[in-house]
């Protein structure tokens, strides 16, 4: 790699993490913000694997993850792994070129997998058990409900609106990008 | 009420320690810090909390923790008079952490961080790893501030635009104002790159302007004076 490109790929790295760092700040302050975040954040890391090589992105995330529990504490800093593990499959199948629908299934797949381990994350640090989480599940049962069917149901379809809003997104900024020339 | 750093950061002097080598301060670093903390007795303390303080202030430095230096030296005046033990082993304990607090900014505030990594990163390709990662870990936090800039003029521009405050749960607004943000970023980060290419530095070389200084003569008679004096002070008082 030129030296000039090897600036640049440590200059972006450091750009794009820290945005993601202003936007960690912003949850951290304001935690309903994740509501954004969930969509945006993938697209900063998605970025870094589409411009850099992965074997530096791979690093340069752990360096971001490091920084972002370091200032911000374990919970942002789990939220930031789940951003990160979203923003790089969809940088990944955009590497591969895949079709759209597959790139939105991928990322689906990818946005529901995150949010799964960050729950069960959650409910780990909170010492929460699997009896109280089935006696709640219980106590929601009373309403008449398919309590896994709906939970199914409703996740898979967060998964798939998130991931068509993130490669939406995504889709603007590198067409944009490509109107600037980069 | 102003926020001040656990340790002072670099005040730039014309000054003998300043001038030091930085293998010669961090010698002399670790031998003060190894013979403050197996002082034994109050006059070790005392002596050292003196001499540091001293030389703080004849270098022109900021002295810092001024009441607890004060109640240091209260501690020990009262040792040096009663001889209880209580007091004595008190005296001893604060004068040997203050003695280490003092020597650490003396260190801190007469050595420039760059000046250490440099001194203390290996060479070749682990090397190079670790230049990259500081770079990248300075940069990440010098760019930081200007990026929440960046993204409230996004947010004020959209507000122009639409004529209406930007709602938060307005997903179109938020496209805009992020795909401005990211574009203006990755274009940025460009321009970066171009500037420090121009001022001649090059990943090889680390991205830092540094002084290359040879450990000299004068060097070796500072730390060897500096050094004595503290096994001296170490052997004739305990």
């Amino acid at each position: 790699m030129k030296d000039r490109e090897q600036i640049l790929v440590y200059t972006q790295i450091a750009f794009l993490n820290a945005l993601a760092l202003s936007f960690l700040g912003l949850q951290f302050i304001l935690p309903f913000t994740f509501l954004l975040l969930v969509w945006v954040m993938p697209v900063i890391f998605a970025l870094e694997i589409l411009y850099i090589p992965v074997r530096i992105a791979l690093p340069a995330g752990a360096i971001f993850l490091g920084l972002a529990a370091v200032l911000f504490g374990v919970d942002i800093g789990a939220w930031a792994a789940a951003y990160f593990f979203m923003g790089f499959t969809l940088g990944i199948v955009w590497r591969k070129r895949l079709p759209a629908i597959i790139r939105v299934l991928v990322t689906g797949l990818a946005v529901a997998l995150a949010l799964t381990i960050l729950i069960a994350a959650f409910a780990w640090l909170a010492h929460l058990s699997w009896q109280e989480i089935a006696d709640f599940l219980a106590q929601l049962g009373m309403f008449q409900l398919s309590i896994v069917r709906l939970l199914l149901l409703g996740g898979t379809a967060t998964a798939l609106i998130l991931s068509l809003v993130v490669n939406g997104l995504f889709t603007r900024i590198l067409r944009h990008l490509r109107i600037e020339g980069n | 009420m102003r926020l001040q750093p656990a340790i002072p950061f670099y005040v730039p002097r014309e000054t003998p320690l300043h001038h030091l080598h930085v293998t010669g301060k961090l010698l002399l670093f670790l031998l003060y810090a190894i013979i403050i903390f197996m002082a034994t007795t109050w006059q070790t303390a005392a002596t050292f909390l003196a001499m540091l303080a001293g030389f703080t202030c004849l270098l022109r430095l900021p002295l810092r923790s001024k009441p607890a230096l004060a109640l240091a030296f209260v501690l020990l005046a009262a040792a040096a008079l009663t001889h209880e033990n209580l007091i004595l082993g008190l005296a001893l304990a604060v004068g040997k952490i203050l003695s280490l607090v003092l020597l650490l900014g003396l260190f801190s505030m007469t050595t420039r961080v760059s000046v250490i990594l440099q001194t203390l990163l290996p060479s070749g390709a682990l090397g190079a790893f670790v230049r990259a990662v500081v770079y990248i870990i300075n940069t990440t936090l010098a760019v930081f501030p200007s990026l929440q800039y960046d993204l409230q003029r996004a947010i004020d521009a959209e507000t122009l635009r639409r004529g209406v405050k930007v709602s938060f749960y307005s997903i179109g607004s938020w496209m805009s104002i992020l795909t401005v943000v990211f574009v203006r970023v990755m274009l940025r980060a460009e321009r970066f790159t171009d500037t420090v290419v121009d001022r001649g530095f090059i990943p090889s070389q680390g991205l830092q302007p540094l002084l290359q200084q040879s450990f000299g003569s004068r060097d070796l008679i500072l730390t060897a004076g500096f050094a004595a004096l503290g096994l001296l002070i170490r052997i004739g008082l305990g």
